[in-house]
């Protein structure tokens, strides 16, 4: 079953074309991994694939389980099940990482037509999470990444995916920046939401983490397009030998 | 300071005609009698402010002084009012509750006070101690040229009057409920006095609220004497009706080394203003003025602060934050005064604002007269609106869009909110603002 589909995926941001005819198939219980130059476009990708303000599609088609995903508003896409893990999470004071945690769980819960979880059933879901995600559980009573270093942010946004349980996660450089430590954290968090019908689009300039998230398929985004595919070992090859071949192959900008 | 034109407005003729019917209507002790002719006949001299006061230069004020406006005679019957819903939440506080203007003692707690305090409204103090009365009022007040002070000194009715003893620090708060019910088109002009003497500690709720049956219009001034040493901690929650006026004033004197927070909520009436003028009476004394004001619509809400500073060792701060929407106007002047010679002053002021839609005004004006170089000070305004990027990560969460908002939106108020002192009153406050910004009542859900 496919997870997600996008199909000559032609977008703008300010006015300006940035992804220029994309094709990509997950399938459902599937890992990908995405690389790729900086400014080649990932994280545009990640954000028209969340449906951010001013990320226009001007071409193209995106279905996510079947349906059409650019015709959701952020917050539906959400509740069906996508999850991104930001590269630059923003800090929102004077909103509680708690409170906010909740909101969103019960949230994306009402949507499904699901009961919302009362504040003892939320904390067991928290404490179970906890344990999963090495997180400091007193960044859960402080505002929501304010103050956070760049790994106890990056370290946030996995607790707040494991709580989601997403079906189609995007981490957009979750890795960057992280120790070994949190590196394994990240990686633990993507694998206990492996399963059949679970996905992940890994977006990372690193092949470290890949030895820990075994991808299913990598592919190479250059010039707003995915211009090569393989298997795990195209990270490997893009570690030695850096994009510059590939961008002489494909004759990209 | 500023200057209130010269020429005699053409609206004060009323307020002087009404002013005869007041002095026919009752007997008074002669000395305030003559403290209200003196004070018509300022205003008869002065007029209102008009545009051309830089203290009131974005504020219309004659949708307020063109109505006809009737005083206050009696009270509507508090049974009929479901007044219990406005005090639920106080948690054992004491209270006078005023009605239309006039006291309802039905629905005033003065038990159980501490030997010394005393907490009894103003038309008693007038009948059993004036003298006290006499001595205490208007002390503290800087009437300069200000109209609606005038007005309030010359048709001053009742009010709260709260003496603190040395020493006495009391333990629960006092709630001075201003209740109006629209059912008259009055004009009140509530009295407050409030006297914490050297070493002594208060908190003092000072409340406005509406019942929506009509028009009517509150001009009031509350007046704190904070002793050596003493301790005054203040939330006034102006939640008067939209159609309604409201222009209030709070002078606060503070002797050495006093310490005094006050904060205040303003989220009602058609055309709000709050003046707070700290003055020092001594060194050492330290002071916080926090504001939020939340308006919608066509309304206008008018926030002024000054400070000043006279005497070495003063320190202040001030923050204020306004949330506009509609085609609401905001307005924040904040004066910093340091006077020559003064030592040690430190002073700070921090305004924002937000706009929730393209139409609305926010309009920020520090002030700064500082005549002493032994001083530190900052001051800082920004106009802004809710984060793109913010809201985005709420909403990437599941949080729908106006759900965000709503939580943006309690976050940009949090901070003054948390400065609001007594615990019961934090909490009602929250209330207020989600029926007022419909932000969801995330704040009471997460408290409770
Ligand atoms: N708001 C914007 N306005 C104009 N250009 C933008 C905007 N956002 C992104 N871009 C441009 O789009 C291109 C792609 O940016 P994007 O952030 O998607 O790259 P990336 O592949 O994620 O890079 P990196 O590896 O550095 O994270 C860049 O040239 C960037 O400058
Ligand atoms: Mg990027």
């Amino acid at each position: 079953m496919s997870m997600l589909k996008i199909e000559n995926l032609h977008a703008t941001v300010a006015g300006k074309e940035i992804l220029k005819g994309l094709d990509l198939e997950v399938k459902a219980g599937e890992v990908h991994a995405i690389m790729g130059p900086n400014g080649s476009g990932k994280s545009t990708l990640s954000y028209l694939l969340s449906g951010r303000d001013g990320y226009e599609a001007t071409a193209g088609r995106v279905s996510y389980q079947g349906k059409d995903l650019l015709a959701m508003n952020t917050e539906e896409r959400a509740a069906e099940g996508l999850f991104l893990a930001f590269q630059y999470p923003v800090a929102i004071p004077g909103v509680n990482n708690m409170y906010f945690l909740k909101a969103a769980v019960n949230a994306q819960r009402k949507h499904r037509g699901q009961p919302e979880l009362d504040a003892v059933e939320f904390m067991a879901l928290v404490d179970e999470k906890l344990r999963l995600v090495d997180l400091k559980r007193e960044l859960l009573s402080r505002a929501v990444n304010d103050g956070f270093s760049g790994g106890e942010k990056k370290r946030n946004e996995i607790f707040q995916m494991a709580m989601l349980e997403p079906k189609l996660a995007i981490l957009d450089e979750t890795d960057s920046g992280l120790d070994i430590d949190a590196l394994k954290a990240v990686a633990d968090g993507v694998n206990a939401l492996r399963s059949p019908e679970r996905s992940s689009l890994v977006i990372t300039h690193y092949q470290r983490l890949l030895d820990y998230i075994v991808p299913d398929r990598v592919h190479v985004l250059v010039g707003g397009r995915i211009v090569k595919s393989g298997d795990k070992s195209l990270a490997l090859e893009l570690e030695e030998r850096g994009y510059g071949w590939i961008e002489k192959e494909v004759g990209a900008v | 300071m500023t200057e209130t034109t010269i020429n005699p407005q053409p609206t004060v003729a009323p307020y002087l005609a009404l002013f005869e019917s007041l002095a026919a209507a009752g007997e008074e002790p002669a000395w305030i009698a003559a403290r209200r002719r003196s004070a018509i006949a300022r205003l008869g001299e002065l007029g209102f402010p008009t545009s051309r006061d830089e203290a009131w230069k974005y504020t219309r004020i004659a949708p307020i002084v063109e109505a006809a406006w009737e005083l206050p005679e009696w009270a509507p019957n508090p049974e009929q009012l479901d007044l219990e819903r406005f005090v639920a939440w106080e948690d054992g506080a004491w209270r006078l509750a005023f009605v239309d203007g006039v006291f309802v003692p039905e629905f005033s707690r003065v038990d159980d006070l501490p030997e010394g305090t005393l907490l009894a409204p103003r038309s008693e103090l007038l009948a059993e101690e004036p003298q006290l009365l006499e001595e205490l009022e208007g002390r503290h007040v800087e009437y300069a040229a200000d109209g609606f002070k005038l007005l309030n000194a010359a048709f001053a009715g009742d009010g709260a009057f709260l003496r603190v003893p040395r020493g006495q620090r009391l333990e629960r708060p006092v709630h001075l409920l201003f209740v109006h019910s629209g059912q008259q088109p009055v004009m009140t002009s509530p009295r407050n006095l409030i006297e914490i003497e050297d070493g002594g500690a208060a908190t003092v709720v000072e409340r406005y609220v509406g019942l929506g049956a009509g028009r009517y219009f509150v001009n009031s001034q509350t007046e704190v004497y904070v002793g050596r040493n003493a301790d005054f901690v203040h939330d006034r929650i102006q939640r008067d009706d939209d159609t309604a006026f409201h222009i209030g004033n709070l002078e606060l004197h503070l002797d050495r080394d006093a310490r005094c927070s006050s904060t205040a909520i303003s989220v009602g009436a058609l055309i709000g203003r709050h003046e707070v003028r700290q003055v020092q009476g001594g060194p050492g004394t330290t002071c916080r003025l926090n504001g939020l004001f939340v308006v919608d619509g066509d309304r206008v809400s008018d926030n002024v602060v000054v400070v000043d500073h006279s005497q070495d060792q003063g320190h202040s701060e001030q923050l204020y934050k306004g949330i506009l929407d509609d085609r609401a106007l905001g307005i924040f002047n904040g004066s910093i005064i340091a006077e020559e010679g003064t030592r040690g002053t430190e002073a700070h002021q921090t305004n924002k604002n937000l706009l929730l839609s393209d139409t609305a005004v926010a309009e920020t004006r520090p002030q700064l007269e500082i005549y002493t170089d032994e001083i530190a000070c900052s001051h800082g305004a920004t106009v802004g609106q809710l984060d793109g990027e913010q809201l985005f990560y709420l909403r990437s969460r599941g949080i729908a869009a106006d759900q965000a908002r709503a939580m943006l939106t309690h976050a940009f108020a949090a901070d003054v909110i948390d400065r609001v002192g007594s615990a019961a009153t934090r909490r009602r406050i929250e209330d207020h603002l989600a029926e007022r910004v419909a932000w969801g009542r995330v704040a009471i859900t997460e408290e409770s």
